[in-house]
């Protein structure tokens, strides 16, 4: 593969994956909507592995403590 | 030849639009395929439907525009752009959120109001340059 690189027509840009012509990339402005929705599919695989420690934890005795003491909270009952 | 025309157009754009049945209309039940990045033609509409599908399933977004056609009686050239957003995986290369826009060009033969038979080639490599798995000229 040494020495063979191609040009497109068209290339993403960097930050916000948007395809762009050659013309514009000069003067492409990342819409912030774009931007944000890109960066979250970046991430997508850490946000799922999020959850998945999130439900982890909520499985786990520290875990059913802490929702049982935020529901006591919730419901302001102090003395159960 | 408008009509001729217009049946091309029809058949390149209203599946990205959710309009699969424009394939039972308008493809021959002989219908060949032939696409520059495949061995073997395809072979009728459910065929190119599953061709379809497959880039459709993986730029969900997708859009092909048509710019421009030539016609002569029985035949229709036609220069297309397709663009959309890379949501699943596609040729091996897991989704990557990026936008990506290739340019065709098809020959389409036209026997009783259907199309029998098509020739395209596109910019297959553009796609995997944009995409990513072939490095582009400005990283070299």
């Amino acid at each position: 593969m040494s020495g063979f690189f191609v040009d497109s027509s068209h290339m993403p840009c960097t930050e916000c994956g948007a395809s762009l012509a050659a013309a514009e990339r000069e003067t492409h402005a990342c819409e912030p909507q774009r931007l944000l929705e890109y960066r979250l599919f970046q991430l997508r695989d850490e946000v799922a592995g999020l959850e998945d420690g999130l439900r982890g934890y909520l499985d786990s005795p520290q875990g059913r403590f802490a929702q049982w003491l935020a529901e006591r909270e919730r419901r302001g009952d102090a003395s159960a | 030849m408008a009509d001729a025309k217009e049946r091309v157009r029809r058949l390149f754009e209203e599946p990205w639009k959710g309009n699969w049945d424009v394939l039972d209309e308008l493809v021959a039940p002989e219908y060949l395929g032939y696409d520059s990045g495949r061995a073997e033609p395809l072979r009728g509409a459910d065929s190119l439907r599953a061709y379809l599908k497959a880039y459709s399933d993986a730029f969900p977004d997708a859009r092909l525009t048509v710019h421009e056609q030539v016609a002569e009686p029985g035949k229709v050239a036609t220069r297309w752009t397709a663009r959309g957003t890379h949501a699943g995986e596609i040729s091996g290369i897991a989704a990557t959120g990026k936008e990506v826009t290739v340019s065709g060009l098809t020959i389409s033969t036209l026997a009783g109001g259907k199309i029998s038979e098509q020739w395209t080639t596109w910019d297959r490599l553009g796609m995997l340059v944009q995409l990513g798995a072939v490095p582009a000229a400005a990283e070299a």
